[in-house]
């Protein structure tokens, strides 16, 4: 396996830049958040109860895990594995507690539904508020905002504001916005289980598109069909921790033959 | 470098500004008839009330402008007032950026202070505004500040860069503390009556000189933007040397500390929120 170089910081310590676009780098990554009934939202609990350090509550321990550039990934695990808690951390929206992630290239993410709009918003004035978070100029995503509303196919409700829209058109114009920006990292949260066939099939076909292309492709889902046919590679989450890597065949088999016995 | 680290980011993420920016000021004003007028009238008529109170009940003289003998109470209260309502206005806007914009902040890796800048920069829009109606109106009226226009613009900018400051600092703690939204906001109403604003500093009796209310507003920033803002719009004089250092010094303070801060905290608010 290749080596790539870790460069300059990012934002959060924890999370560096890698040299070779499409690259990802997970080195003994290890992530908790305290418990949300005793964190110290009020100045009053600080002041009366300064420096109780509460214990965090482990979500992700001792991850490592390398994807190269052109690979499609998939991630798997119950509920409450950890998948999200891996994707946001790959994101660089949260910073490991311990071990480091190097991401290279721009990175692209579909993780929460409606993460990036702003709901007042038309749907066109969205695609480029959404095209210079992600980092390209405002001319660019104007300049392809055409392509992607075609892509995204939501007819005149483009002009709406979009929080008169569904799930799954919500995740059709998402989805279009987040492939338009030629990113070299993707990552995708269950996000496409939302929308009709039709569009899941031609965004598995983008994607595909994006993978020829040498982007990396994290794919985090519970559909073992779209992550078979999508994957060449798994990674099982289970409890905080690596069950399983592999060939995706091996690894879902894996986990299969796991739920079965545990139900 | 933390600065020098910052105006790269602002040049590199100009487009997320501008459009943050256009998004802040329309979506304030969306669903009003007069849109962003509204923006530009609310403070000018509450200085107008002010000013009737003041000069017609209350028969306050304003002292008459050196340059331009300006002596209309109306404009006296809008040199001060205007910028005072943006300070205000602006640090409120950025401190619930963050969290306002919790959408955005969980969504990708990008530096999160462009949210506070945009929010702070979308309230000087309407102070841009606001200034060129007073810059305008004092002109027609004959008292000619249009000659301050650059140092106008400089006080502006400095006064600008000093909210940046003290936004960035009260959105990183509010995003921890919601407390902090209280505080902020008695600290910002005592601030307006310890800045010399409605009263000009001269008010002050000699005899509380002893006071520390005097030695106080002697180190209060905001009192030296507001002279300066003062001297360029009502008395028609560029600030001297010595009120631009301390503006320049309190503007870079402030975004040195803010960002600090920042920077500090920010890592953690796809966390806290």
């Amino acid at each position: 396996m290749t080596t790539h170089s870790m460069s300059r910081r990012k934002l959060g310590s924890g999370s560096w830049t890698l040299d070779t676009p499409g690259a990802i780098v997970v080195e003994g990554v290890h992530k908790g958040f305290r418990p949300s009934t005793s964190r110290q939202h009020t100045l009053k609990e600080v002041i009366l109860s300064p420096r109780r350090q509460t214990p965090r509550r482990p979500v992700l321990t001792d991850i490592s895990f390398r994807v190269e550039p052109g690979e499609c990934v998939g991630l798997i695990g119950i509920n409450g594995a950890g998948k999200s808690t891996l994707l946001k951390l790959l994101a660089g929206t949260l910073i490991p507690d311990k071990g480091r992630i190097g991401v290279g290239g721009r990175l692209s993410a579909l993780l929460e539904l409606g993460a990036g709009f702003h709901p007042d918003f038309t749907g066109r004035e969205n695609i480029i508020l959404n095209g210079v978070i992600l980092g390209i100029t405002r001319r660019e995503i104007l300049g392809r905002s055409d392509e992607i509303i075609e892509f995204a196919g939501l007819g005149d409700y483009i002009d709406e504001p979009v929080k008169t829209y569904s799930s799954g058109m919500y995740a059709r114009l998402a989805f279009a916005v987040a492939v338009s920006v030629q990113p070299q990292v993707l990552l995708v949260d269950e996000i496409l289980a939302v929308g009709d066939a039709q569009f899941v099939q031609r965004s598995n076909q983008r994607m595909r598109d994006l993978i020829q292309s040498g982007c990396s492709v994290v794919l985090a889902s519970h559909s073992m069909a779209s992550v078979t046919d999508m994957c060449t590679r798994v990674i099982w989450v289970n409890g905080g921790h690596l069950a399983g890597i592999g060939p995706a065949a091996e690894v879902i088999a894996q986990y299969s033959e796991w739920s079965q016995h545990r139900s | 470098m933390i600065l020098t680290e910052f105006g790269t980011d602002l040049m590199r993420y100009r487009d997320l500004l501008r459009v943050l920016v256009e998004r802040d000021f329309r979506a304030r004003y969306r669903a009003s008839i007069l849109g962003w007028a509204w923006s530009v009238m609310n403070p000018l008529l509450t200085t107008v009330v002010l000013a009737f109170v003041f000069s017609t009940i209350f028969k306050q003289v304003p002292p008459v402008g050196a340059n331009t003998g300006n002596d209309v109470y109306l404009f006296f209260l809008l040199s001060c007032i205007t910028p005072w309502t943006f300070f205000a206005a602006a640090l409120n806007s950025g401190m619930t950026s963050i969290v306002g914009a919790s959408n955005l902040v969980g969504k990708i890796n990008f530096p999160r202070y462009i949210v506070v800048i945009a929010a702070v920069s979308a309230v000087a829009v309407s102070l841009a505004i606001e200034l060129g109606l007073i810059i305008i109106a004092t002109t027609i009226v004959g008292f000619t500040p249009i000659a301050q226009l650059p140092s106008i613009i400089g006080i502006a900018i400095l006064w600008m860069l000093f909210a940046w400051g003290l936004a960035l600092l009260f959105a990183s703690l509010y995003v921890r503390y919601r407390d902090v939204q209280y505080i902020v906001t008695i600290m910002i109403s005592l601030w307006f009556y310890l800045t010399p604003v409605l009263y000009p500093p001269s008010l002050i009796p000699e005899r509380y000189a002893h006071l520390p209310l005097r030695r106080l507003l002697s180190f209060n920033p905001a009192a030296w933007f507001l002279r300066s803002f003062r001297s360029a719009l009502y008395d028609g004089a560029s600030p001297p040397a010595y009120l631009w250092l301390i503006m320049v010094l309190a503007a870079g303070a402030s975004l040195l500390i803010g960002l600090r801060v920042f920077g500090r905290r920010s890592p953690y608010f796809a966390e806290d929120l």
